[in-house]
């Protein structure tokens, strides 16, 4: 179709792929900080390393706004309920990251108190170990985080 | 056991006032903890803040169950006091038995006794009576037991909501006492 006008000023593409790519840059986070790392979250979010590059780095305190719910820190058994309301109130589609080990498995936590990973009651999308993770850990899980969703079905509630 | 000349001043003091009562002075690492009966505890406590003794640094309890040596009832209640005047400190212990821990609240004397003394309920279940608000501190009202007792099952958890791939305690804890009975160690 040479000389066609419209492919000068139209670029085709499928659904899903412009949809993910909206959605991968414009994560709204929830940060659930119960535990030391949040230190290390808040210096992964400052200036310094900056996933506002990203386009992920924009915190909702209200979980109504949020689609990427960043569990940092330690889940008790206490903690539990609170997070599964936070995590219920989110509008879909929604993604959910165990920052830590504390999250992820529990950690070095075995006992009455600690929830032995947010998994046990939350399904999650991305785990980074470390205890407490380096930013540049954060980064890379963010960056596998955004080529997941850009290449997933995207499902259209 | 120090002998009794080497007793530390608040020792004496508590000595002179209680009499039999102070049971002995322990020493561990060099610092000595008087050691009164249960039933002494507030009058002790009250003793030495007329003494000086103003300030209530801490107040916690440990569990002495199958500790080797260990002969006085196994739970044991102590305190830090400091005096703000002098700058010396006391230290005092009670011991208990598990069943019916009680002791009496010393939060008449000191306000922040009242969130120790919570504290120790919840995770030792000793009993502060006269104590105005005695409920957990740090866990939740559901929680049943408390854990610190060395009869605490030690991977018992008690989830307030469903949880999935959530450890059988009793299973781990019975293949681990199997693995400590094989290797001859004798614990578990």
């Amino acid at each position: 179709m040479a000389g066609d006008p419209l492919q000068e000023v139209v670029v085709t593409t499928k659904l899903d792929r412009v949809l993910g790519w909206a959605r991968k840059y414009s994560l709204f986070q929830y940060p659930f900080v119960t535990a030391c790392c949040g230190m290390e979250f808040m210096a992964t979010s400052g200036s310094h390393y900056d996933t506002d590059r990203f386009g992920a780095a924009f915190p909702r305190f209200s979980p109504r706004q949020a689609d990427l719910l960043m569990v940092v820190g330690t889940i008790t058994h206490k903690q539990a309920p609170i997070l599964k309301r936070v995590y219920d109130q989110m509008c879909e589609p929604k993604w959910v990251v165990a920052f830590g080990v504390c999250a992820t498995s529990g950690g070095f936590y075995q006992n009455y108190g600690s929830v032995p990973g947010i998994d046990c009651f939350l399904p999650v999308d991305m785990y980074i170990p470390g205890c407490p993770p380096r930013p540049e850990t954060v980064i890379d899980a963010l960056l596998k985080l955004q080529d997941r969703i850009q290449n997933q079905r995207q499902a259209l509630l | 056991m120090s002998p009794a000349n080497s007793s530390p001043a608040f020792a004496e003091e508590l000595r002179a006032a209680l009499g039999p009562r102070l049971l002995r002075v322990e020493s561990w690492q060099g610092r000595e903890a008087a050691v009164v009966e249960p039933e002494a505890w507030l009058e002790a406590v009250r003793l030495l803040k007329s003494r000086g003794y103003d300030f209530l640094m801490d107040l916690s309890a440990a569990d002495y169950s199958g500790f080797p040596g260990h002969q006085a009832p196994p739970l044991g209640v102590s305190l830090q006091l400091f005096g703000s005047g002098t700058r010396r400190r006391a230290w005092l212990k009670a011991y208990l038995p598990l069943e019916g821990a009680r002791l009496a609240t010393l939060s008449d004397e000191f306000a922040c006794a009242n969130w120790y003394e919570r504290e120790c309920w919840d995770m030792f279940g000793v009993e502060f009576v006269g104590h105005p608000h005695l409920k957990r501190l740090l866990l939740y009202e559901e929680f049943q037991g408390h854990p610190l007792r060395k009869d605490y099952p030690i991977l018992k958890s008690q989830p307030l909501i469903p949880m999935r791939n959530a450890v059988d305690y009793e299973s781990v804890a019975a293949a681990r006492r199997a693995a400590a009975d094989e290797d001859g160690l004798g614990r578990g």
